[in-house]
């Protein structure tokens, strides 16, 4: 780890300006991540601006019917609370399909949106990584790549994005807040808060360098059945190979999105016209110009197989 | 260990400890976190630095250079050994790999430097400061592709890589039912809870390792030989195990390291693994390739049984023994096993966890299932069923029947109930997922290493006369042999030892060594209790701290 310094934030705009004119900065919130990738030095702030203090910490609801989540709130207070569970079944049962009790606790909202990949190379700091450093090279295109992305990846990197309850939220239609260093706040869709690797996969999200996320807007609920389906090689405690979020309508429209297939949560809102007509029609659409490696060709099949029973499920009415 | 022969009666029969509801020993410490695991022997070896250990970042090839200039000028660091200043390394007998690498490397994050500092937290800076330049070479790391090259092991004698009995070529190619398929199995790593940590400390020649291993003896066997001094400068405490699996078979880099650090530095080091190093630092469970091929009649009685697995290593290592169970389970007049071992440039290939049955026991049981599905069989019958498609009623490797006959009948109970499927014939069920029918999916798998672990469980010990501290009286030396996942191993060595030294009641074993007190006061305790039998429970320094403190004496 290297040396850096250290501040409280008093306010967010403080925060980001105190980010903005430090190139080399970072907020740190639950560091259950950053913590960890500052210790094997693959994240080397020089600066922390710790967030914790700026009480964004509050589950509200908003006159539009939806919630608001402030980015502190923790995966655990999240995942319990009545609100959520009762109207988005869909982003409590993926937060606890993630991690484990001890991180959830810790770990905030805004922060497992920011979560970094869990490539392998990415990790392990003998070897080339783009994402890591820039322009080094690709470990993962001919290494093992069993976890890897299949969607919209690209030459210079294909990894995924871990997270599970980014992916409920992207179902969801979810809404991220933030404010830069001018106090100037705006709302980015979900949809377009993360970025596909294109040709630098260092650069994750739309973010400005010192805008902070402050709160995560959920809309009105939309009912249906809500279910997260998270395949993984372990039951417990392993990132998904393939995760499913889906909600089933009783006529049977809805709306899926996946993760553990792509840089970003992946959802293709065309291809849920599809849901009525069953997994195959969906997946086909939801997988168009999948580019596989030759050991992660399976999670196209698994993709669809798992939709197929997330549907089967929601039809049988249990969710 | 060889069961060959009826187990008979032996002290820890009377249940007067051993089958009885004693607390565990260690239960209380381990669940209030007072347990010290070799990383926390903080009060054994106070003052120790921080040892943090540098993997090669290539999986093949040379070292040209390692410059530690900036790492050893970097806060609070107090040493730096590298294959440059750690002088001549010998090899223990168990592993092949070296625990140091220099000039050559030999696999993926072979030790190529060891950083000492004052806090843990400036070595694993100052680690990142060593600067090694490689020189790469083209390594093998396919077994598929080298599968061709291999040849016949030598030197293992514990597994013949070869076993022909009848003509097994000639009753297959004629056997009315045949299978023959490949299975693989893919490299398997052991990550357990306590990673491989030591501290070590040296006083003048003599180094004590406090350190996590499963046998003892080996560990201070090997290091004797890695470092080249008498074994008898030698101790290793190790009261508990987080975990071995069979990779904490003996001493790795670990202990060599600490040990090499320590005398650097003149200070006591600690060192524990850091979590991504324990994957290819250490010995694995390699991949397998393996054939079966089994023969039979129409009444599923096998005629023909073929076996051969293919397995990579490090020039040197063992070849992974996935025959060992056709050759004790299954019968048949015709047999075949075949062991071949090809060079591979990975990390060793070693002990994990019932090393060579674990993949030969899953294709074996696979193929048996086939097996089973093409005669029809609704269900795999046992041993002794002339229907089943295995072993008949004289099996020609009786390890199980031999070692449960003359067993008293609680054990007898006890093994059959832990052994359901080949002793009594009640089998336990694995329906395998929507594939097979109801009951094809019947393995014996664990009922053949429950029935091993269950008889190997019991401790080794002897009684030995001996009055060189001018007492007389019995000695008991309890080995602590093996030690896999510390599934109480204190609380088990002491049933045992109390079993053996007669002690009359439960209770007076409870108090004597269940207060959660350790070294000289249990001692004393259990020399207390077995006063009647006029024993003395000792122990011996070099082999496990399950009693308490080498040289402890009968107190008063």
């Amino acid at each position: 780890m290297r040396a850096f310094t250290y501040e409280r934030a008093v306010s967010p705009a403080q925060a980001a300006a105190a980010i903005e004119h430090n190139p080399e900065g970072k907020f740190i919130a639950g560091g259950t991540n950053l913590l960890d990738l500052m210790k094997l030095e693959i994240e080397t702030p020089v600066h922390l601006v710790d967030v914790n203090g700026l009480g964004l910490d509050k589950i509200e609801a908003t006159p539009a019917g939806g919630l608001r989540v402030g980015a502190l709130v923790r995966n655990t207070d999240l995942a319990a609370h009545p609100e959520v569970r009762r109207h988005y079944a869909l982003l409590s049962r993926a937060l606890l399909a993630g991690a484990s009790g001890q991180l959830r606790n810790k770990a905030t909202t805004a922060g497992n949106l920011l979560q970094r990949t869990r490539c392998p190379y990415f990790y392990d700091t003998d070897q080339p990584c783009n994402k890591r450093r820039a322009g080094s090279g690709c470990s993962a295109i001919s290494g093992f790549s069993r976890q890897h992305a299949v969607l919209g990846v690209s030459d210079a990197c294909i990894a995924t994005h871990p997270s599970d309850m980014a992916v409920a939220m992207r179902a969801l239609d979810a809404g991220i807040e933030t404010v830069n260093a001018r106090g100037i706040a705006r709302t980015i869709p979900i949809a377009d808060f993360h970025r596909l690797p294109g040709d630098t996969p260092h650069v994750e999200t739309n973010l400005q360098h010192g805008e902070l996320i402050t709160a995560i807007t959920l809309p009105a609920p939309v009912g249906g059945t809500h279910v997260y389906r998270k395949v993984r090689d372990r039951a417990s405690y392993a990132f998904a190979l393939v995760s499913v979020a889906a909600i089933v309508q009783p006529d049977g429209s809805g709306r899926v999105a996946l993760g553990g297939v792509a840089h970003k949560p992946w959802r293709v809102e065309a291809a849920e016209a599809d849901m009525p007509r069953g997994a195959k029609a969906v997946a086909a659409r939801l997988l168009a110009g999948a580019r596989p490696t030759h050991e992660n060709a399976f999670k196209l099949v698994l993709v669809e197989r798992t939709l197929d029973a997330i549907l089967a499920q929601a039809k049988g009415g249990k969710s | 260990m060889k069961f060959d022969t009826p187990a008979t009666t032996n002290p820890i029969d009377r249940l007067k400890v051993v089958g009885q509801a004693v607390d565990r020993i260690d239960g209380p410490l381990k669940t209030t976190g007072k347990a010290t695991y070799a990383y926390e022997q903080n009060a054994a070896a106070p003052d120790a630095v921080y040892g943090y250990i540098v993997g090669a970042a290539i999986a093949k090839g040379r070292i040209a250079s390692i410059d530690v200039t900036v790492a050893r000028q970097a806060p609070g660091v107090l040493g730096v050994v590298t294959a440059l200043n750690a002088g001549t390394l010998g090899k223990g007998e168990w592993y092949t790999a070296r625990a140091l690498a220099g000039p050559e490397v030999e696999h993926y994050h072979q030790a190529v430097a060891i950083v000492v500092a004052t806090t843990f937290e400036q070595a694993r800076s100052a680690a990142q400061l060593v600067r090694v330049r490689y020189v790469r070479a083209k390594g093998a790391f396919d077994l598929e592709a080298a599968k061709d090259g291999a040849t016949t092991p030598q030197g293992f004698a514990h597994v013949p890589p070869d076993g022909n009995t009848g003509d097994f070529e000639g009753a297959f190619a004629t056997a009315p039912v045949q299978l023959d398929a490949t299975y693989t199995t893919p490299d398997q790593s052991h990550a357990m809870m306590e990673p491989y940590a030591t501290i070590a400390a040296w006083d003048g020649p003599r180094v004590t390792l406090w350190t996590s291993i499963q046998q003892v003896s080996w560990g201070v066997r090997d290091l004797a030989k890695t470092l080249g001094i008498p074994k008898e400068n030698i101790r290793v405490v190790s009261p508990y195990i987080g975990g071995g699996f069979g990779g904490k078979s003996t001493t790795v880099s670990d202990a060599v390291l600490a040990a090499l650090a320590a005398r650097q530095v003149r200070r006591p080091v600690k060192v524990a693994l850091q979590r991504a190093l324990v994957f290819n630092n250490t010995s694995h469970r390699p991949a397998t390739i393996q054939r079966i091929r089994i023969g039979s009649g129409r009444d599923g009685r096998i005629t023909a049984i073929g076996h051969e697995s293919w397995s990579g290593n490090l020039p040197g290592g063992r070849p992974e023994a996935a025959t060992i169970p056709v050759r004790l389970l299954y019968a048949g007049p015709n047999r075949m096993t075949r062991l071949r071992l090809a060079h591979l440039d990975l990390p060793e290939g070693s002990a994990m966890r019932a090393p060579g049955e674990a993949p030969g026991m899953m294709a074996l049981e696979i193929a048996m299932d086939e097996m089973a599905e093409k005669l029809g069989l609704r269900s795999r019958r046992l041993p002794r069923d002339e229907r089943h498609p295995g072993r008949p009623r004289k099996s020609p490797t009786p390890i199980l029947d031999a070692a449960i006959r003359g067993m008293p009948a609680h054990r007898r109970r006890a093994f059959r109930l832990e052994c359901a499927q080949c002793a009594s014939g009640r089998a336990p069920r694995w329906p395998l997922a929507g594939r097979h029918g109801n009951g094809i999916g019947d393995s014996r798998c664990t009922d053949y290493q429950v029935g091993r672990a269950g008889l190997s469980r019991q401790p080794r010990d002897r009684h030995r006369r001996d009055g060189h501290d001018g007492y007389r009286h019995r000695h008991l030396y309890h080995h602590c042999a093996d030690r896999r996942r510390d599934d109480g191993c204190r609380y088990r060595q002491g049933g045992g030892a109390a079993g053996r030294l007669a002690l009359p009641r439960v209770s007076r074993f409870r108090r004597a060594a269940g207060r959660g007190v350790i070294d000289c006061r249990r001692l004393r305790g259990v020399r207390q209790v077995a006063r009647g039998s006029g024993a003395v429970a000792r122990h011996r320094s070099s082999q496990c701290a399950v009693f308490g403190r080498p040289g402890a004496r009968r107190t008063a």
